[in-house]
């Protein structure tokens, strides 16, 4: 398994922890969040494994400050940006469209729920059945917005995954 | 409300006025936009989990 590196918004740590399933982030070896959205899943989720709270300097706070002006950004997704930018880590995980369309534009790579979901079946964490079921799941009973259509092409994707059950 | 200046051939709009869709050009040009911004951001959110597919599966 290929352990990844991330900065997380609160996007997806949310909704696949009211899903229930958190040893989805097991496929993080390390899972950096800055304090504004530790702030905001600390109440709403249970302990996300590897969560690691990182505080940003002075630096770095007038660059998040500057993003979410910029781009009309939450503090704690212009936070997590920054800090992206800043340890050159290139995997941000959001489910948030603006802070996806900034995170491009920045040089990142954003992957939000479904692509955690996916890559935890992918690295045999879950199995077929669990992650079909998982995507139902999500669209049902989440606070993630996501429509009926691209769960079907989500599931419909890992029902081709050819590879294993 | 700001203006936004915009050319267009009034027959596509007055015949929705016209037709009783919307009390005015206005109503009819506002809502066309709104359609279009909730049309693209479904696209972009439709791109962000092909991405998102690709890169769990595959990346």
């Amino acid at each position: 398994m290929v352990k990844l590196i991330a900065v997380a918004d609160a996007g997806p740590l949310i909704p696949i922890s009211e899903i229930d399933l958190l040893e989805a982030f097991k496929i993080f070896k390390q899972l950096i969040v800055p304090p504004e959205v530790e702030k905001e899943v600390k109440t709403k989720t249970k302990k996300i494994p590897k969560l690691e709270v990182q505080k940003l300097d002075k630096k770095e706070k007038n660059l998040s400050a500057w993003l979410a002006i910029k781009y009309e950004l939450d503090l704690g997704e212009a936070e997590a940006i920054t800090l992206c930018k800043t340890n050159r880590i290139k995997l941000f995980l959001t489910d948030d469209l603006a802070a996806r369309i900034t995170a491009e534009a920045n040089g990142l790579e954003p992957h939000g729920s479904i692509g955690i979901l996916l890559r935890a079946y992918r690295e045999k964490i879950f199995n077929k059945k669990q992650t079909i079921q998982a995507l139902g799941e999500l669209e049902h009973n989440s606070t993630l917005f996501i429509t009926s259509t691209l769960i079907q092409q989500a599931i419909q994707a890992v029902r081709r995954y050819p590879k294993r059950n | 409300m700001e203006t936004v200046p915009a050319k267009l051939t009034p027959k596509l709009v007055n015949e929705l006025v016209k037709e009783g869709w919307y009390s005015n050009r206005s109503e009819a040009v506002r809502d066309a936009v709104r359609e279009l911004v909730e049309k693209m951001r479904l696209e972009t959110l439709n791109d962000a989990i092909k991405k998102d597919i690709e890169w769990g599966l595959n990346g």
